[in-house]
Formats: C-alpha cells, sequence, structure tokens
C-alpha cells in the first residue's frame, strides 16, 4: 500500500514535469502549428544556467530569473530562426529538422562548457522527505504537479480576459482571419514561443534538484513531453496536462513493479496504443476534412 | 538526371555493376573498402526510406529502430545457430517488415506529428528491448564475435563481401528507381498529395501507405544484416534517435523523391564523420549545424535542387498542339450501355456533423444513362450529400444502393472501383505530378502487372504501360488537354484543372459520374464546352449526377432536378416542374417584403429560359 | 468628394494561375461601391490584395493618399481599412463577445476602455440576436447570425472603408433581408463601403457605383442603375442571352 502511494506521489512529480513540457508544445503548436523538438533543452537551459549561476554566487532567485530570460530569448530566437522561415510548407519537415539541429548544436554547446556529468541543483524543495501515510516525498515532487496545473489554470485565465491571450487563440484557430482584425500573427508567436519557453526553462529548474542537470538531460524530456502532448490532444491545454500526470504516474509504477528498463519500452508502447484508440490524442480537437 | 532516371537504363546497370566490381582492387587499402561498404549499407537504408519519405511523404524518426531489428536478427542467428548471410538476410528482412507493416497500420488513422511520435516511439522501444532483454540480445555489452559471412556455406572475404553488399545496394537503386516510375510510385506520390483523391480514383491507401513502409522496412532490415556482418559486433547504442535522424538527413539532404539523391545522401553522411574528427569535442556542434545549413540552403537536397534547376529550364519549351479531332470516348474506355433502371438510389439518407444535420432523410433516385442534378442554397447540404453517396463520408442512417449493391458502408476507393467516379468542389489534383500521371493514377486498379512484375520490369509491365499511356493520352485529348500533357498539373489554368478532373475520373471508366460544382470559375466558353462534353457523357451511357449552382446550366442539361434546402429535399421533378415549384423560389428567392425586388430579377433567367 | 481608395493596375497571381489582372477602382469617402461578377472572376483575390491577406504581384494601392500595397493585413486594418471576409471566419471556438473584442484588437486603449464597451453596445443595439447570445461559442450560432458577428466584427475596428466579401454566400434571402438595409445605414452615417457579391441585382440595388468583372478583369464600371440596364451586364451576370 505504502509503495503503491510512493510511485504514485514520485509519479505525480515526474508527471508534472511531462505536463510542464506539453504545455509548451501546446502553446507552441496553438500559435505556429509546428512542434519544437529542441524544447527539451530550453529545461535543459533553465537547469544548467541556474547551476552555473550558482557558481558565479549569483543568489538563487536572481539566478532563476536570469536562467529564464536566457530560456526565454533562446525560445524567440530558435522560432525566428528554425520555425518561422519553414511556415508556409505544407510538409512538417523542415521544421522537424532545424530545431532537431538546434536541439544538437545545443546539447553539444552545454556539454563542452557544463561538461558531460549531472550535478544537483539545490533545494529546500529536497532537503528532507515528508512521510505521507508511510509514503516519503519531497515537497519538490508535489510542487511540480501543483505547478502545472496552476499554469494551466492561469492559462486559460489569460486566453479568456487579456486580448493577447484571445489574440493566441485566434492565431491558433485560423491565422487569416487573426491577420485581418489587427492582430500580427508573427508577434504572437514570438510571445508563444517566449511563454513555452519560459515555462520550460522552469520545470528544468524545478525537477533538476529531483532528477540532476546534466547536458544531456533535456533529449529524452523533450521527446516524453511531446508524447504525451500528441496523445493528451496537443489542441488542449487541460488535455495534456491530464496525460502528462498519468504517463508520469504509469512510469513509477512500471519502475516499481517491473523494472527501470521496462518503463520506457512500456510507455512509449502505451503512447502507439493510445494513438490508435484516439487519433486525436485523448482530448484533442478532431478536424474535419472538407472537400 | 530525371531523363535517365525515367526508365530502366542498362547501360547504367552494367557501368555500376563494373564499377561494383572493380572498387575492392581500386580502394587504397582495408579501410577504405570497409567505408564504402558502410556508405552502400547506408545507401540501402536512405533509398528504402526515400520509397516512405520522399513518394508516400511520411515521415519516421524510428528507422534506427528497423535497423535494430535486421541486425539483431542476423546477429543472433548467426552466433548461436552459425545460420548463413542468406537466410540471415531474408529473416531479418521478413521480420523488420513485418514490423513495417504494424507501423503502417497507425496510419489508418494517424498523419503528420502524429505518425512522427509513433515511429519516435517506436525506435525507442526496439532500443529499450535491446536492452531490457539481455538474454538475448546481451543488453548493454551486445552481441560480438559475429562470425566471417558465408554465402551458400562458402565463406566470403572482404573483397567477395563488398561486392556481395554492392549487388545488393545496385538492387535497392534499382528497386527505388522502378517503383518510383510505376504505378506503385504514382499512387504513393498521389497518396501523398491528396489521399481524398486518391481513394476516389479507386487507390487502397492504406494499401499503398503499407506497402511503402513494408519496402523501407526491408531495405532497413537489409541493411542491418549486411551491417553485422561488416562490424562483427552491435549494442544498443547504435540504434538510437539520434541514428534515426541520420537516416532521414540522408534522404533530405540528397533529395528526397529523387532516385540519386539517397545514395548521395548516403556517401556524403558516410564520409562526414571522417571530416568532422578535425572538430573535436565540436563535432557534435559541426553536425548540428550542418543539418540546419541544409534544410535552410537546399530544402530540396543536393539531386532535387538540380532536378528542379533542370526541370525550370525544360519547361520553357511549349508543348506542341492539340488534335483537332476529338476521339470517341467509346474508342478509350469501357462504357456499358445502360438499360435504364436505377443506377444510383439513395433511401432516407442522413448525415450529421456533431449536432448539425447536414443531410436530413434524403431520398434520390439517379436512373442509368441521364443527367441528374442537385441544387439548392449555398449550404443546403448538396456536397454532403455527394460526399455521402461516394464514400467519403459515412451516412449516419439511410441506405445508399448502387448498381443493385448495398454500397452504404463502402468505403470511397471501392466505390470508385464499382464504377462510382467524381469530381471535386475545390479540385484536388495531384499538383506536383504531370497532367499525363495525373490520369495514370486512376487507371491504377486496371493494370494487370504485380508489384514483382513492375520491380524486375517484366514484358507484362511495359505492355501496361504503354497501353495506359496511350489511353490516358487519349482521354486528355477527348477532354482538349493532350498539349499540356506533361506539364505539371498545378501550372494549368483554372478550368483546364477542371477538365483534367474529369479526364482522371473518366479513367475509372464509371458507370456513374458526379460532378460537384463543375462550372465554378469557369468562363462562359468553358461552360459551353462544359456541357457539350457532359452531353457526349450521357450519350456514352456514363450516368450523370451534377452539383451546380449555375441555375441555368441546370436547367439546360438535366433530365431530372432535386432541390435541397437546409438539408431537407423539397422538391423533385423535371427542370420545368422544379423551376415553377413555390417551395423552390421560397428556397432561392426568400419571402415576399425582401424577395420581390430579387425573385423578379434572378428568377428571370430561369423562367425565361423554361419558356423558350 | 475625397479619394479614400485608389487601386491602380492591381495583379494577383497564384502560382501560374492569374486571378486579378490590371485592375483599378476608386472609392471616395463616404461612397458604397460594389464588385460583382461570376464566381472565380477575380473580386475576392481583388479585395484580399487590398486588405493585405495576399500580397500584390503588381500595381498601387493607395489608403488617404498612402501607399498600403504588400502591407500585412493587420497593419491595414489599423489605416482604418476592414474586411468581413468570405465565408465570415469567426472565431468559432471563443465566445460572441471575445469575437467583438478582438475586432478591437487594433484600437489603442485595449478591449477595456469605454469606447469599446459602447460600440460593443452599439453592435448590440444594430443585431439584438448577438447580445442574447454574447457568452455562446460563436460557433453555435447560425449562419446568419455568425455573419452578423463578422459585420459588427469588422465595425469594432472602427473603420473609415469597410470591405465586404460574398456576404450573401450560404445565407438565406431572410437573413440578407435584415443585413443589407443595416449596411445601407451604417453608409449613409458616412461609412464607406466597397461590396463584393455575387448577387448581381442585390448589388446593383444598393451601391452607389459598381465594377463589373471578368476573367480577372474589369469589364464595366458606372453607376449602379446604369449597370443594371447595361445589356452587356445583362447578358454576362443575370444570365439573360437565352431570354435576350
Amino acid at each position: 500500500m505504502s509503495a503503491a502511494l510512493q510511485y504514485f506521489l514520485a509519479g505525480l512529480g515526474i508527471g508534472g514535469i511531462y505536463a510542464l513540457v506539453a504545455i509548451g508544445f501546446h502553446i507552441m503548436w496553438s500559435s505556429a502549428k509546428a512542434v519544437n523538438f529542441a524544447h527539451g533543452d530550453t529545461l535543459m537551459l533553465g537547469a544548467v544556467l541556474t547551476i552555473v549561476f550558482l557558481d558565479h554566487g549569483i543568489a538563487m532567485p536572481v539566478a532563476i530569473l536570469l536562467s529564464i530570460g536566457v530560456a526565454i530569448v533562446f525560445g524567440v530566437v530558435l522560432e525566428r530562426v528554425a520555425i518561422r522561415p519553414f511556415a508556409d510548407q505544407a510538409a512538417s519537415i523542415g521544421w522537424m529538422l532545424t530545431t532537431i539541429a538546434i536541439g544538437i548544436m545545443l546539447e553539444s554547446y552545454a556539454t563542452i562548457e557544463f561538461g558531460a556529468f549531472a550535478r544537483p541543483l539545490p533545494s529546500p524543495g529536497v532537503d528532507k522527505p515528508i512521510i505521507i501515510f508511510g509514503a516519503g516525498v519531497f515537497i519538490q515532487e508535489l510542487l511540480i504537479p501543483f505547478v502545472a496545473v496552476l499554469i494551466v489554470v492561469l492559462l486559460g485565465v489569460f486566453q479568456r480576459r487579456t486580448q493577447l491571450g484571445r489574440a493566441m487563440r485566434a492565431v491558433a484557430f485560423n491565422r487569416v482571419a487573426a491577420g485581418i482584425v489587427g492582430i500580427n500573427v508573427l508577434h504572437v508567436a514570438m510571445f508563444s514561443f517566449a511563454l513555452a519557453s519560459a515555462l520550460g526553462g522552469l520545470a528544468g529548474i524545478l525537477v533538476a534538484p529531483v532528477i540532476q542537470a546534466s547536458a544531456t538531460m533535456g533529449l529524452l524530456l523533450g521527446i516524453k513531453g511531446f508524447a504525451v502532448a500528441i496523445i493528451g490532444g496537443i489542441t488542449s491545454a487541460p488535455g495534456v496536462v491530464i496525460a502528462g500526470l498519468l504517463y508520469g504516474i504509469i512510469e513509477k509504477f512500471v519502475d516499481g513493479y517491473i523494472s527501470t528498463a521496462a518503463r520506457e519500452a512500456v510507455g512509449f508502447s502505451l503512447v502507439i496504443v493510445v494513438l490508435m484508440l484516439f487519433p486525436q490524442g485523448l482530448f484533442g480537437r478532431r478536424e474535419l476534412v472538407k472537400v | 538526371m530525371s531523363r535517365l532516371a525515367r526508365h530502366f537504363n542498362p547501360a547504367f546497370v552494367v557501368a555500376a555493376a563494373i564499377l561494383i566490381l572493380a572498387l575492392p582492387h581500386i580502394a587504397a587499402n582495408e579501410y577504405e573498402l570497409r567505408l564504402i561498404t558502410l556508405l552502400l549499407i547506408y545507401a540501402i537504408i536512405a533509398l528504402g526510406l526515400n520509397v516512405l519519405v520522399g513518394l508516400t511523404g511520411l515521415v519516421s524518426l524510428g528507422q534506427a529502430g528497423l535497423y535494430a531489428i535486421g541486425a539483431y536478427t542476423a546477429a543472433i542467428l548467426a552466433t548461436r545457430l552459425g545460420v548463413g548471410l542468406v537466410p540471415g538476410l531474408i529473416l531479418g528482412m521478413a521480420l523488420a517488415g513485418a514490423f513495417g507493416v504494424l507501423l503502417a497500420y497507425p496510419t489508418v488513422r494517424v498523419r503528420g506529428v502524429y505518425l512522427a511520435v509513433v515511429t519516435i516511439a517506436f525506435g525507442i522501444i526496439v532500443e529499450n528491448v535491446a536492452i531490457e532483454w539481455d538474454s538475448l540480445t546481451g543488453s548493454w555489452v551486445g552481441i560480438s564475435n559475429v562470425p566471417a559471412p558465408t554465402l551458400l556455406g562458402l565463406p566470403l572475404d572482404t573483397n567477395a563481401y563488398f561486392v556481395v553488399v554492392g549487388a545488393s545496394a545496385l538492387i535497392a537503386f534499382l528497386v527505388n528507381l522502378n517503383l518510383m516510375n510505376s504505378r506503385f510510385g504514382r499512387a504513393m506520390r498521389a497518396t501523398a498529395q491528396s489521399e481524398i483523391a486518391a481513394r476516389s480514383l479507386g487507390i487502397n491507401v492504406v494499401m499503398i501507405r503499407t506497402l511503402a513502409f513494408v519496402v523501407s522496412a526491408m531495405a532497413a532490415g537489409a541493411a542491418g544484416v549486411f551491417y553485422v556482418y561488416l562490424n562483427k559486433y552491435i549494442s544498443p547504442d547504435i540504434f538510437s534517435f539520434t541514428d534515426s535522424i541520420r537516416f532521414l538527413l540522408m534522404v533530405i539532404l540528397g533529395g528526397s523523391g529523387t532516385a540519386l539523391g539517397p545514395v548521395v545522401g548516403a556517401s556524403i553522411m558516410t564520409y562526414l564523420p571522417e571530416y568532422l574528427q578535425a572538430f573535436g569535442p565540436w563535432q557534435a556542434f559541426a553536425y548540428g549545424l550542418l543539418l540546419a545549413a541544409v534544410m535552410f540552403f537546399l530544402p530540396r537536397g543536393i539531386v532535387g535542387s538540380i532536378e528542379f534547376f533542370l526541370s525550370g529550364r525544360m519547361a520553357e519549351a511549349r508543348p506542341d498542339t492539340a488534335p483537332a479531332e476529338r476521339p470517341r470516348l467509346a474508342d478509350i474506355i469501357a462504357v456499358e450501355q445502360t438499360d435504364g433502371s436505377a443506377c444510383l438510389d439513395a433511401r432516407g439518407v442522413s448525415v450529421a456533423f456533431g449536432g448539425l444535420v447536414a443531410v436530413d432523410k434524403v431520398d434520390e433516385t439517379v436512373d442509368s444513362g441521364k443527367i441528374h442534378a442537385l441544387i439548392g442554397p449555398n449550404g443546403a447540404g448538396k456536397s454532403t450529400f455527394l460526399n455521402a453517396i461516394s464514400g467519403v463520408y459515412r451516412a449516419d442512417s439511410g441506405s445508399i444502393t448502387f448498381l443493385g449493391r448495398d454500397t452504404t458502408q463502402l468505403n470511397s476507393y471501392r466505390l470508385a472501383r464499382l464504377g462510382l467516379a467524381r469530381t471535386f468542389q475545390n479540385t484536388e489534383l495531384f499538383s506536383n505530378m504531370t497532367v499525363l500521371e495525373n490520369v495514370l493514377v486512376a487507371f491504377h486498379k486496371e493494370y494487370r502487372s504485380d508489384i514483382f512484375s513492375t520491380i524486375c520490369r517484366l514484358p507484362s509491365f511495359g505492355r501496361d504501360e504503354r497501353h495506359f499511356r496511350q489511353a490516358a493520352m487519349d482521354l486528355l485529348s477527348y477532354v482538349g488537354l493532350s498539349a499540356y500533357a506533361h506539364e505539371k498539373a498545378e501550372n494549368l489554368a483554372f478550368g483546364h484543372q477542371r477538365q483534367l478532373e474529369i479526364a482522371r475520373a473518366l479513367a475509372l471508366s464509371p458507370r456513374l459520374l458526379l460532378l460537384d460544382e463543375p462550372a465554378a470559375g469557369l468562363t462562359h466558353t468553358e461552360i459551353e464546352q462544359l456541357i457539350e462534353v457532359v452531353r457526349d457523357l450521357a450519350a456514352n451511357g456514363i450516368t450523370i449526377l451534377i452539383v451546380e449552382h449555375h441555375v441555368e446550366l441546370i436547367m439546360e442539361i438535366s433530365d431530372h432536378v432535386t432541390v435541397l434546402d437546409y438539408g431537407e429535399l423539397i422538391a423533385s421533378g423535371t427542370a420545368e416542374e422544379v423551376q415553377t415549384d413555390p417551395k423552390v423560389i421560397e428556397a432561392y428567392f426568400g419571402s415576399q417584403s425582401f424577395g420581390e425586388g430579387l425573385a423578379s430579377e434572378t428568377a428571370g433567367p430561369e423562367t425565361a429560359d423554361g419558356e423558350a | 468628394m475625397a479619394v479614400l481608395l485608389e487601386v491602380k493596375n492591381l495583379s494577383v497571381t497564384y502560382g501560374h494561375v492569374e486571378a486579378v489582372r490590371d485592375v483599378s477602382l476608386l472609392v471616395e469617402e463616404g461612397e458604397y461601391v460594389s464588385i460583382i461578377g461570376n464566381n472565380g472572376a477575380g473580386k475576392s483575390s481583388t479585395l484580399k490584395a487590398i486588405a493585405g491577406v495576399v500580397k500584390p504581384a503588381g500595381g498601387e494601392i493607395v489608403l488617404d493618399g498612402k501607399p498600403i500595397a504588400g502591407m500585412a493585413s493587420y497593419d491595414v486594418v489599423r489605416r482604418g481599412l476592414s474586411m468581413v471576409p468570405e465565408g465570415r471566419l469567426i472565431f468559432a471556438d471563443q465566445t460572441v463577445e471575445d469575437n467583438l473584442y478582438l475586432g478591437a484588437y487594433a484600437r489603442r486603449g485595449g478591449a477595456r476602455s469605454k469606447d469599446v464597451s459602447e460600440d460593443l453596445e452599439r453592435m448590440f443595439a444594430l443585431f439584438p440576436i448577438l447580445k442574447d447570445r454574447r457568452q455562446q461559442l460563436a460557433g453555435s450560432l447560425s449562419g446568419g447570425e455568425q455573419q452578423m458577428l463578422a459585420l459588427s466584427r469588422g465595425l469594432l475596428s472602427r473603420p473609415r472603408l469597410l470591405m465586404i466579401d460574398e456576404m450573401s454566400l450560404g445565407l438565406a434571402p431572410r437573413v440578407l433581408e435584415t443585413l443589407f438595409p443595416v449596411i445601407e445605414m451604417l453608409n449613409r452615417e458616412g461609412l464607406a463601403i466597397l461590396l463584393v457579391e455575387q448577387l448581381a441585382t442585390v448589388a446593383l440595388r444598393y451601391a452607389h457605383r459598381s465594377y463589373v468583372m471578368e476573367d480577372s478583369r474589369i469589364l464595366l464600371s458606372g453607376a449602379s442603375a446604369k449597370l443594371a440596364s447595361d445589356e452587356r451586364v445583362i447578358e454576362a451576370y443575370l444570365g439573360r442571352r437565352k431570354a435576350g
């Protein structure tokens, strides 16, 4: 019983990260109908830079803000150079490979600068586990899913209450229509990538105390976050958060009851099965082909 | 190159074969020969992937998984059972092919980034199974001590092995080339460009995608087998996500959809690491930079860019003029004389989207050999009804009988094979294919030569190809487009595009032809031509169901008119009966107060027509 | 009256297809102008080029003496030129109210300003049904209601010239009966209108002046009343060839 609860709580923690990454994919998809395969590296950027800034004696809050700031700049630049030039092409292969290329470059550069080893990010959230019904869990692990849910709620409010938020939804719905009411689609795309990258950087900082920061931490987190966004339904923000949390929990159970190596095989098999049953994802919007 | 590539060229094959035989003697040392062998192995995987990416338009980010399946199969068979190269190759390809079928299955329902996720997931699953299944795969340690390859019991030395791999690569090249320039390649390209149109022409797109996946999977499997015997050692880290990307980059860099591109891409990607070593720790960075540079500066790839440049120059030469005489339709396609029975019978057909009922219990009988029209204000559900009877949408209730057969549940490609052809409101041409190829796609199901005789270029393939090329040219003459046969469809004027859609539909030898707003966007002269063609089709025994806004056109050619309004059938009868029906006038011109002005003016032509 | 919009030798191409060839037209301040012609004649493409939705291949577009050809749609709107697009293109997944707020996107001061809420009330006065449905998703509206919303959304940018593309498309005449008088009223209040309409009879009845397009060119132009009795118009667009 306490083992199951342990897996559940730990799963919520890692699932919260997938959820945060997946929200980023959702935001970027909505504005640009593109997938940023380097998004995982935004997490790496947030986590690794915070450690580097701390090394330089910068205070934690400032280090966090600076790292997120760099992540935002990275997202904005990436949108400009890797996504926008390919926006008009029907095939997705353009931005798919350019974003992968940028991911490779960033990861390689980080490896050179930061080293090939992993380092923990200190956090008061991992000082001492708290015990809930016999299951030990770090505050940090509970904080992550809380932040994920909070962000999706705030995002919803933002998209309903502000002009910029409405404009984001308008661009997602129809770019031509958005343009004729005066929305600069390019500005919205830029803002969306900034927002997604800020969330990515934040996710990296939140998860680094739990899983340690390294130059290569981004790849798998990014792929999983993307998979989660797709099975949740990339058009639905709440959908991807629910899918993220569920995926994290399932992973921890497989981890605990079968084996660590089986985790990815089972998890990704599940991704395929879900997509077969729900081609638009669990909570996605189905688009009708009109002729 | 495209000219050279279009046909099976024996001289090229002989030259390539001589080169392969000579290379072991030319190569400076064993290392260099090994590198060329590796190049050829990559060429095999890239050529296979080209069928998937370049022709069928499906992106796989999990090709390393299939490569791994081939490699592990051969390695396990060789180390545990002492099995030789050929059985290993057969089993490795078979197993990879089987996984190809498995991977193709999701494309029934998912496309684009969704499919990308499926392929990524597949690659990661294979990699992790290789790690996890310790007893079989040796986990991280992998499988080493792979014996030297044997061919029919004879051991192969490095040079002989090179020749075997070289011959296999040449075969892979020819398979890719012959597939490209065949009905299968056309069906793949058609499916990539407009799935809905491909279906409407009788193409089973699920089969075509499965074929593409199987071909690419078997190529990857074969490459995996060859790699095992070259390297003598495999481990899971050779088959990662990064490797899948590398294989994709080979195709894109060389030029996806071209014959030589994958080989060029594989060559560059084989030698690249040699040069990147100079960058030391910046090796991965330089690789990323190169990938980005290719996407920015050479999105068509090397061979693709050259072909594009050449084709742009060739297009300047104007094609010859059209023959004056229009051929007889009966000489080109099989048209059956009709007996006047019901060709299509729809009973109580309803289609709803969400809560909105677009078509509500519509009855419609189309008599054989007649021109039947479906009219109604915009949004009345005409196109939806057309889509329901042609199998694009499934009717929510009601039954549809076509040529006496219940077709309510049939897909559009099955309906097309039964003789139900259609055109599209916004034209759904295969815009990157030539005008002639567009028509040839529709002959796909008529070919007798199977995939084997196509790839091997057996005489039956040549017979079929010549026969249907002629038939397609004749159909183009019939609609007056023969002068444009080798133009890309997207370069046609709009009126010509509409004519091409009709020619394409006729290639199905249809019993019933559905025309969805064929006059929209046409000039008056073109509409006159359209009327002429439609009448000739009907005279040849082809039943016509036409959806149209141009009331005048409808009144002029239709034997029977059905009127829909807000999804419901409100009138049915001859043109004269319908245009005097008060319900129809109400639907088109509104109630009295505002309508009067409009009705008296807009209704004018119809009344005038009726009286004329 | 002063010239508000002047289009000179405009051409638009899609790939190799020439959709608009050498089109010139004028709209004066407060004028009601229509472009009529058959489906595919190039009317909508002309409008889209003016609104910045497609880039013209050649020619000049001058609004208020300033060139706007090639300018992006979101900048064109800021200069007082608003478009109600063909097919309405309302934001179906947002509420009626949010659609209206988005209509005011190009205005300074944001959606919260008093001006905007006053304009919203004005739209609700024009089309009371929108007020009843203000919290509903726009996609749940009927076709006619969606057109009212699209029109209101176009007005919320406070344009000086409103361009309306194929308003009658897919709408029952009953709905048009309420829409056309509203446009006429807006015009009488000083708003210039450029209407693209396939239903030539309706357009010629309301517009002061009209242009007739055929095969991507302007065939005729002049006072609507005069065009309505021009044999060539009747022949080409009202389909009276047979009767005549």
